[in-house]
Order: C-alpha cells, then structure tokens, then sequence
C-alpha cells in the first residue's frame, strides 16, 4: 500500500490545468482492474515493404471487420530475432484468419535503409507481411512498452491482447484466439 | 527540476537545465543503450512520440528532449548516434540532447544527490529514500518552461504514450 501511494503521490505532482487530466494513465494499475471496454483504436495506414511473404504497399491497421496480429519488433533488438521462429510457426498455423503482420518502428526510408529490414527479414525467415511504422504513430496507439511486443484486435478493432516479450507459438495462438472468439 | 550541466556528446555543447527555462519545455528519461530488457527502448519511444508530434504541431523549437544515460562508459557519442539512428529519434530537429556525464561516478552522483533532492520535496519522504532506487530508471519527467516539474511518469516505459504526447502538447502551448 505505501508503495502505492508513493507511486500516486509521484504521479500527482503536476499542476496541468485541467482537473480530468491529473492522474490519467498514471493511476496504479491495481485500481484500474474493472470492466472498462476497451475503445476501438484509430485506423493508422503505414507503408509495407516489399520482402518475402511482403508487398510493397499499404496497410491500415486495425482493418474493417478483421481481428489483427501484430508483432512490433527492430532490427536492432535481439530477442526479436528470437521471436521469429515462434512467430512463422504461429502464422502457419492460425494466419489465414487473420491480418497477420510484424511492424518496426524504426524510420525505414529515413535513418535506416529499407535494405536493412529487408535482410533482417530474409536472415531471420520472415514469411509474411511487414510495415513501417515510421513515426511509430501505431507504436503509440497500440502503447508499445517493450521489444519485441504482441498485439491481437478483435475485427471491431479493440486490443484484446498484449503482452510483452518473448513468446511461444501456443502463446501467439491463443491471443490470437482470444482476439477471433471476442 | 534541479539544476545542472552535463555534455551533449554529439553537439559538444554543455547543457545546462537552466538554458531552458522561459524558452522550452523539456521532456527528461534516463536510460542507457545496453539496457537489456526493452524498457529503455520503451522510455525512448516515449520522447520520440512527442517530438514527433512537437514537430507535426510546428512547437518544436519550444521543445526539449534529454535522454540522460547513467552508462557514460560505455555510451560514448558514437553509440548514442547510432541508438539514435535505431530508434527513429530525430538528432536534426535539433531539440534532442543526449546527457552524458564525465563519469559513471559523476554520473551516478548527479542523479542521487540532484533528484534525490526532487522527490525529497514530495510528501512522505521516509518511503521515498526507499523506493528511489529503481523508479528513476523508468522515470519520464516533463518539466515546463518555468523549470517546474509538471508531471513526474514513475512508470514510465509503460504509460501511454499518447498520455504523454497529449500532457506534453498542453503543457508547451498551455
């Protein structure tokens, strides 16, 4: 509990103007357990890359009337070379009835080639499709915490699933499942 | 926010807390490039979140992001372009300054005696002592341009980060 209220106590040190803001987001998750239904998440449309199992094009994440997976990851981020193998056997299992995607958040076309995704990918078997969330305007809607992270979003374009970090292909599969039977 | 000076290694500038104020408001996180489990990566986002809306919003140049690191050993302005170039931070908006004390020690100081001195002027402070250990290392401070702390995000590899974005917006064009 005492630490609890430090937490709040930090958290509550603004003064921004106005009083519906003060504590947004910063409440301690305990007391934020409850039967809130999570809003849609805004459409975001990010450029694809043209890699294996990719195209070059567009996506607009989430869709109409489709759940979604999405795994956001970098090619700098070595436990998101560790996820690749968990993630292939997840979409050869269960991507068909889904959109099925990693994204990075890196500036592709900008501070990193789109050359360097496009042989990250190819090293690390990538087989489906790929974006760039250049300005990492999903990262923050779909709030990113760590790499790699998971996502599901029901067809209505809720976050049924997230979690961070390394997971199995049972585990992708059932928070995929979580996100279809939503 | 307390007061010091500590080196932009990529600019060469010395970058005082102090510049800032009447002039920008700063969003401030500690973090270092090795850091092994993502969450540095996550307090990173966070900064580059709002300065990309800073710089959609046309309120960049009263913006300032400093990414202090608390490994200088090892971040050296070399590894923290690079970390730049990872991590989609815009080094040319020309409002990001990494922080990179002269030491680990110098480095390891500043942030207990400068922030130790922060949140002993919170409530409860006996707790405090205790706790700060380790809620710096995921802390996201935004401070306005008076120097006054606005919002201290304790948990700052998770909030949200359109929180974030959103407090950070109010508070510069407020």
């Amino acid at each position: 509990m005492k630490r609890r209220d430090l937490l709040a106590g930090l958290a509550s040190v603004g003064a921004i103007g106005g009083a519906g803001l003060v504590g947004a987001g910063t409440v301690p998750d305990t007391f934020n357990t409850g039967s809130e239904t999570p809003e849609p998440v805004e459409p975001t449309t990010l450029d694809t890359i043209e890699a294996p199992g990719s195209r070059d094009g567009e996506v607009t994440i989430p869709p109409d009337n489709q759940a979604t997976f999405v795994d956001f990851f970098g090619t700098w981020c070595a436990p998101c070379v560790e996820q690749m193998p968990a993630l292939g056997e997840a979409e050869d299992r269960i991507g068909d009835e889904v959109l099925f995607l990693s994204v990075t958040t890196e500036d592709v076309g900008g501070s990193v080639s789109e050359e360097t995704v496009v042989e990250w990918w190819r090293e690390n078997d990538g087989d489906w499709l790929v974006a760039a969330d250049v300005t990492a305007e999903l990262a923050a809607k779909l709030n990113v915490g760590y790499y790699p992270t998971a996502v599901a979003l029901d067809a209505t374009g809720r976050i049924q699933w997230s979690e961070k970090g390394i997971h199995t292909a049972d585990e992708i599969v059932s928070g995929i499942k979580t996100a279809l039977n939503a | 926010m307390p007061a010091f000076t500590v080196p932009d290694p990529i600019t060469g500038e010395d970058i005082s807390t102090t510049d800032f104020e009447g002039e920008q408001t700063i969003l401030w996180t500690s973090f270092y490039t090795n850091c092994p489990d993502g969450v540095c990566p996550a307090l990173i986002l966070r900064l580059r979140r709002a300065q990309e809306v800073a710089t959609e919003g046309g309120y960049g140049d009263a913006a300032a992001f400093l990414a202090h690191t608390f490994d200088p050993e090892r971040d050296t302005a070399d590894v923290l372009r690079e970390y730049a170039r990872q991590q989609g931070v815009n080094l040319d908006a020309g409002n990001w300054h990494f922080l990179r004390p002269e030491s680990y020690k110098a480095g390891k100081e500043l942030l207990e005696e400068q922030f130790g001195l922060f949140i002993e002027k919170r409530p409860a402070e006996d707790l405090e002592n205790l706790e700060y250990q380790f809620p710096h290392y995921g802390l996201i401070l935004l401070v306005n341009e008076r120097g006054i702390v606005e919002r201290a995000y304790p948990n700052g590899a998770s909030v949200d980060v359109e929180i974030v974005e959103n407090d950070f917006e109010q508070v510069v064009t407020g």
